[in-house]
């Protein structure tokens, strides 16, 4: 139940962000591309790691979990979306 | 199938440090609750139920309680003269005839006919799940011998089973898991593996010995296992990983307890599978070693390797299980060791060693010295300081297992993290020590409040037996 309510909600940001994308034009390279990607992938496996150590009792491991994982997630994900607007923002002026 | 999960929402936000049901991920799991109070109020508090199922006042089978009065059970048609008595005594003769008092005359009938699913085997596999059904008939069984209750393929006028080796580990192993085992390996014995059975039982004192006889026999001083009887059968059952976590309280003692009692039943019921298929089986009398070390067997029949605890790491489950052996005569294909890198990631880890309360796990390298004469020689190992182990059970009117608990195997495999790391340590070494740095760093290996263990919402048996948890 809940990997369905967090991929319904997944798909929602995703189909959001491509959208945005869409609208505002937004070009983005191939390693923007991964960098995305790899925060999604870092995204979904702190969220696992987190339900999973709190189901084992272990909420020392779900947060250290977030802190390994969810930073370098936010990193790259800032970074995937942050370099394309800065380019088209740069190309613009 | 699916189980609920190990905690009710109550522990989950303990767990998790939250006050109320109102931040993040806890409000995911509490959709219907504002607050802990209502949670501890309501009824799923006391018993989870799907949601579809509402609770109600009167059961929906009708029962009018003046009409009924306390029934006499010989009136059952599990009677066999009152079954007569329903049926009329002429057909219950001729039923009888055919098919005995419960239909076991009709076995041997069945069998020869050899249809799918009503082979010997399925019958066997069925009559060793089924020993137990009658206890008041097994008060004085030797456990040695088995219960020795189900038909032999002589009882039944038809041939004994047979099998190709690789067929027979196959069948066994399927019928283990049935009874309740959670790995099974087999071993062939030689003039080495032969070692690993003692030469006296630990408790009762009897000699083991191997001889050119047919059938196995127990006196009053030897238990005799026929030289033909060339197969250990190896199975593992598991423990409760959230009672270990207890440890060293009742409730860790609790699952070790039931993982032995588990064991003694699931041997008697091999034995009786095998009887049934017409070969002989011999447990121990004392499952807690009467009959041959549990360790060296796992590790000749690739359960585990054996570990700085001096006892076995699985590869599933860690060190939480139990290890049980029964020797046979019929012919099985052995299962070889293994090397999942945990033995060697014992060499830089030491966490058990500097956990133990009385320091009686080896600090050192591996070594060929024994550490007293309770230790049997010719193993390259961590030999314990065992006899402190038993000071403080016996100091502390329980026993321990802390060891087990905070080893990094003992995981539940809830979360992706533990099985990528396993994967690391069986294939790069070299990370051993920085992974042993990070079990700590995780909080793993922390005992848990004993007290919480009746708030939580265990699986049967306290294991989740769709996974490693």
């Amino acid at each position: 139940m809940w990997w369905f309510v967090f991929g319904l909600v997944l798909g929602a940001c995703i189909l959001a962000l491509l959208r945005w994308k869409g609208a505002k034009k937004i070009r983005m390279t191939w390693y923007e591309w991964v960098m995305g990607i790899a925060s999604l992938i870092l995204i979904l496996l702190v969220v696992q790691n987190f339900i999973g150590s709190v189901a084992e009792e272990e909420p020392r491991a779900a947060w250290m979990g977030v802190l390994f994982l969810g930073i370098p997630a936010v990193i790259l994900g800032v970074l995937a979306v942050r370099l394309p607007l800065q380019r088209q923002v740069r190309s613009r002026a | 199938m699916k189980h609920h999960s190990t905690m009710n929402r109550r522990t989950f936000m303990k767990v998790l440090g939250l006050s109320g049901a109102t931040a993040g991920a806890a409000t995911l799991a509490t959709p219907v609750f504002h607050d802990l109070d209502e949670v501890m109020a309501s009824p799923i508090a006391e018993r989870k139920l799907p949601f579809w199922v509402k609770e109600v006042d009167k059961p929906t089978v009708e029962i009018d309680w003046k009409r009924m009065q306390r029934f006499d059970g010989t009136q059952t048609v599990f009677n066999p003269p009152s079954f007569g008595k329903a049926i009329g005594k002429e057909e219950e003769e001729r039923l009888r005839k055919i098919g005995g008092l419960f239909g076991e005359a009709g076995y041997g009938r069945v069998v020869k006919e050899n249809k799918p699913g009503n082979r010997h085997r399925d019958l066997a596999m069925s009559l060793g799940a089924r020993f137990f059904q009658h206890p008041d008939r097994y008060a004085k069984w030797k456990p040695f011998l088995g219960p020795q209750q189900a038909p032999t393929p002589q009882q039944l006028g038809i041939p004994k089973y047979e099998g190709k080796p690789e067929e027979n580990s196959r069948m066994v192993r399927a019928a283990l898991k049935f009874y309740g085992a959670a790995t099974v390996g087999m071993v062939e014995l030689d003039e080495n593996t032969r070692k690993l059975f003692y030469s006296h039982d630990a408790f009762d004192k009897k000699q083991v010995i191997f001889s050119d006889v047919d059938e196995p026999q127990e006196t009053d001083t030897q238990r005799v296992i026929p030289n033909r009887a060339k197969w250990v059968i190896v199975f593992s059952v598991r423990m409760a990983p959230a009672n270990i976590a207890r440890a060293p309280y009742p409730a860790s003692q609790a699952t070790v307890g039931l993982a032995y009692s588990e064991g003694a039943i699931i041997a008697n019921r091999l034995q009786e599978f095998l009887r049934a298929l017409g070969y002989h089986c011999m447990a121990e009398s004392n499952i807690m070693g009467s009959l041959a070390n549990s360790g060296g067997f796992g590790v000749m029949a690739g359960i585990g390797e054996l570990s700085r605890l001096n006892r076995l790491i699985t590869p599933e489950y860690g060190p939480i299980v139990r290890v049980f052996k029964v020797v046979t005569d019929l012919p099985l294909a052995p299962t070889k060791p293994i090397d999942a890198g945990m033995r060697e990631f014992c060499r830089t880890c030491k966490k058990c060693a500097e956990a133990c309360p009385t320091k009686t796990l080896s600090m050192n390298d591996p070594s060929w010295d024994v550490k007293g004469f309770w230790n049997n020689p010719g193993v390259k190992a961590y030999y314990e300081d065992a006899p402190k182990c038993l000071v403080y059970w016996r100091q502390s009117g329980g026993s321990c297992i802390i060891c087990f608990a905070v080893c990094p195997f003992t995981k539940q495999d809830k979360t992706f993290m533990h099985a990528f790391i396993q994967k690391t340590i069986a294939t790069t070494p070299a990370f051993n020590s920085a992974l042993r740095q990070m079990d700590d760093v995780f909080g793993y290996g922390k005992l848990k409040d004993p007290e919480s263990w009746w708030d939580l919402d265990l699986p049967p048996f306290g294991y989740d037996t769709t996974t490693r948890s």
